[in-house]
């Protein structure tokens, strides 16, 4: 607020000798800030300080604050859970597809993988492929050395499947 | 004066009269902004108009268009799917897989829905169906819709037709069942008809095994084809990955088929039937028939092909079955492993005369010789040496006709006469000794040889050996009827080295493996007709032990009226028996027999040689 200088006093006075209603009852309001100016010095006084405003008021005014504040939040936070249960069915769909490709890729694998096979073994069963069944004469069985007995001995007979000494030792096939 | 602007409007404020805007200056144009009515109404009348002119249409497409765009939408979003719910796939021991499940494509034209020249659509069909485009042109003036073009049509290729994106064109998703061993397991494993049911072998036995759960879903689809997942129900991803496993091995039974198809041909024979069971637990390696059928193409082989005649019909053993009536003796205690019997050649009973198929070797016989030369007289005799109703309870106890309880369709109980038949007449005892007089299944005798291998204990012989899943743990198996004892193990280990003796230096000589000690017993029954017994027609049959140390493995080979000269089990069905052991031996790593060994074994360098690719 800005002071009112000295000369307001009279256009005061020179408004009050108007003849209105109207005009006098605005005047006098207008009179108070005038007269507080004059009683006093032209010295800068503070204004009093405002009144502290209820307790319950400034908990409803923070309570506000915050409530939109959380509004706020909340707001973002639903358009992006929102924006989520699209995306996410999207990228459902797509990881779906995915899915069913590679089931597909292991099915005609497998199939591929089997009819293969079974090529091969046709293939093999035919005289002039050059392949011939696995049978008992074309396997070599080695008997396991008994590690309580090292060989240092070594055995005059070099078949190594006629060691009687062992007759319950299994050999190892391969 | 500088506060009276300041005063003068708080004046006018307050008296409210004259409409002055505060912040009109002086010398603006304050006529212009005047209101004028008929701007207003033009204003009001544009957006009124808008108004209506959208209400309007919000009526039409929601009231008077409301259901036909309802069903365009639903259309295009939602789909009407049936996932791909694969039948569960069958493997072998080894994991090979036997029948697959895959989707195969029906592909419909709708020449009436297409937005392209015929000659287009055929042109761009064409190359993917290996089809000429002027004969598919041709086909799409025949009816304006509903025009089957394809029946089964692989996955890729389907989807080729589908990246063509063309209207009028339908494909039809269905499922198909694969076998990729064609016919080699056909009569086991079955096949699976048009509907995608099980009509024979371990595909209709198992069914319930086999089958899944098929229900369809309505899916809502985004605009770029993409399923939404909100109306996906629980566990539609969570496929269980369980296999029904059997206990077969592929590459054996190719190898028995291979065997026993050459030994079918070579002697003109009317079947063969190749049986391979594990002793101890009744589990089935190889089971091969002959003739076959391929199950991918069913529909092109006569009905009879279908079944698996090694346990849908019925056989007389003959002489395969005599070291089972010594070992019924011997538990019985009528003889001891060292009796000996004359068998003068000939012994009649009850008028009829029963001679031997193998002459020369008459005079004291051991039993063991009995076994070793097939002494037809010497098993009556010790046939003989038990009462008649001892024989039949032993007999019923073995299991005798009835059933053994496989896992396969149609398995057929033996025939076996009744107690009083058997009892009155002294001939039944006599002829059942030497395995004439009564029938069963080849699948029987293997039981019953089976016991001799494993110490006297009836296992129940099945293929499926349960549901596992790809981490190979077991999810089910089979609760098989616990072994039944029937011979003490002293009977067995007795009986063994007979049967070793007829491979050895007796009738089975034809299926020696050297290293190997392997005990067998020939078979050649003359085939039952119509109350009497054909001088011609004979089945052929040799069973096989391995090995004898530490039985593992019963291979029954049978070969149904093989013509011929010399026919007999020894000449036409131990071949295969050995050919059938020598892969088992390969396949299953067994080592040499360690007491063959030493006199076999003369000459152990084996040398590795290219080993066949399966």
């Amino acid at each position: 607020m800005v002071p009112v200088p000295s000369n307001s006093r009279r256009s005061a006075k020179r408004l009050r000798s108007v003849p209105s209603v109207a005009v006098t009852a605005n005047a006098q309001r207008l009179q108070a800030p005038a007269q507080v100016s004059s009683n006093r010095s032209s010295t800068v006084r503070r204004l009093p300080a405002k009144p502290a405003l209820p307790i319950w008021l400034r908990l409803l005014m923070r309570v506000q604050q915050l409530s939109a504040i959380a509004a706020l939040g909340s707001g973002i936070a639903v358009a992006g859970v929102y924006c989520s249960t699209v995306y996410i069915q999207q990228l459902w769909g797509q990881q779906y597809r995915t899915f069913e490709r590679l089931e597909r890729n292991q099915r005609q694998m497998t199939t591929v993988g089997e009819v293969l096979k079974d090529q091969m073994a046709q293939q093999a069963e035919q005289p002039d492929s050059g392949m011939a069944p696995l049978n008992p004469n074309r396997m070599i069985f080695v008997n396991p050395t008994q590690s309580a007995q090292p060989a240092a001995a070594p055995s005059p007979n070099p078949a190594p499947a006629a060691s009687p000494a062992k007759p319950s030792s299994l050999p190892l096939g391969y | 004066m500088a506060n009276l602007p300041r005063i003068l409007p708080l004046r006018t404020a307050s008296r409210g009269s004259t409409p002055q805007p505060r912040t009109q200056k002086p010398g603006t144009k304050a006529r212009e902004i005047e209101p004028s009515l008929a701007r207003l109404t033009l204003v009001w009348g544009i957006l009124l108009g808008g108004l209506s002119v959208l209400g309007i249409n919000l009526y039409y497409v929601q009231v008077t268009q409301g259901p036909v765009l309802q069903r365009k939408a639903r259309q295009q979003q939602q789909i009407f799917m049936r996932p791909f719910v694969p039948r569960r796939t069958i493997v072998d021991r080894a994991g090979t897989a036997v029948a697959i499940d895959r989707p195969v494509y029906s592909l419909f034209v709708h020449p009436k829905l297409f937005t392209k020249p015929p000659e287009e659509v055929a042109a761009a069909l064409s190359p993917i169906l290996n089809r000429p485009a002027p004969e598919l042109v041709n086909i799409f003036g025949q009816q304006r819709s509903g025009i089957r073009l394809e029946r089964t049509l692989p996955e890729d290729v389907a989807e080729r037709i589908q990246n063509l994106q063309l209207d009028g064109l339908e494909r039809i998703q269905y499922q198909q069942r694969f076998y990729p061993q064609n016919d080699v397991l056909a009569t086991i494993v079955g096949y699976t008809n048009v509907d995608h049911r099980g009509q024979a072998g371990i595909e209709l036995s198992q069914q319930n095994l086999l089958e899944r759960e098929v229900k369809a879903l309505r899916l809502t689809r985004m605009g770029d084809g993409s399923l939404m997942p909100d109306q996906v129900p629980g566990g539609f991803l969570n496929l269980d990955d369980l296999q029904l496993r059997l206990t077969l091995d592929t590459r054996l039974q190719r190898v028995a088929l291979a065997a026993l198809r050459q030994q079918v041909k070579q002697y003109q024979a009317k079947r063969g039937g190749v049986i391979v069971m594990d002793v101890h637990t009744g589990g089935i390696l190889a089971m091969a028939t002959e003739p076959s059928f391929d199950p991918n193409k069913y529909y092109d082989f006569p009905v009879e092909r279908y079944k698996n005649w090694l346990i849908t019909d019925l056989y007389e053993p003959g002489s395969t079955f005599k070291p089972v009536t010594v070992s019924v003796a011997l538990e019985a205690g009528t003889i001891k492993p060292n009796s000996t019997f004359h068998d003068p050649g000939g012994i009649t009973v009850d008028g009829h005369t029963i001679g031997n198929a193998y002459t020369g070797h008459t005079g004291r016989l051991s039993v063991t010789e009995i076994i070793k030369y097939s002494s037809n007289v010497g098993t009556v005799k010790i046939a003989q040496t038990m009462k008649s109703i001892d024989f039949y309870n032993w007999l019923k106890k073995l299991g005798l006709g009835d059933r053994v309880g496989i896992d396969l369709p149609g398995e057929v109980k033996g025939q076996f006469k009744k107690k009083e038949i058997f009892t009155r007449a002294r001939i039944e005892p006599a002829v059942t000794a030497f395995g004439q007089g009564f029938s069963l299944t080849p699948l029987q005798l293997v039981q019953l040889h089976a016991a001799i291998a494993n110490g006297g204990k009836l296992v129940v012989p099945h293929l499926v050996e349960g549901l596992y899943d790809s981490q190979e743990n077991p999810y089910w198996q089979p609760n098989l009827r616990p072994p039944q004892n029937l011979f003490s193990p002293e009977t067995t280990t007795a009986v063994l080295p007979m049967m070793e003796e007829a491979v050895k230096a007796g009738t089975g000589k034809n299926a020696q493996i050297p290293g190997y000690r392997i005990a067998g017993k020939t078979g050649t029954a003359q085939k039952a007709v119509r109350g009497g017994y054909s001088s011609t027609a004979v089945i052929t049959s040799f069973v096989g032990i391995l090995p004898v140390d530490d039985p593992r493995y019963v291979v029954l080979a049978v070969v149904d009226e093989p013509k011929g000269g010399a026919v007999a089990g020894s000449t036409v069905a131990a071949p295969i028996v050995k050919t059938v052991m020598e892969s088992l031996i390969a396949l299953d790593r067994l080592p040499p027999s360690s007491a063959a060994n030493s006199a076999a074994d003369s000459a152990p360098v084996r040398r590795r040689r290219p080993s066949r690719a399966e």
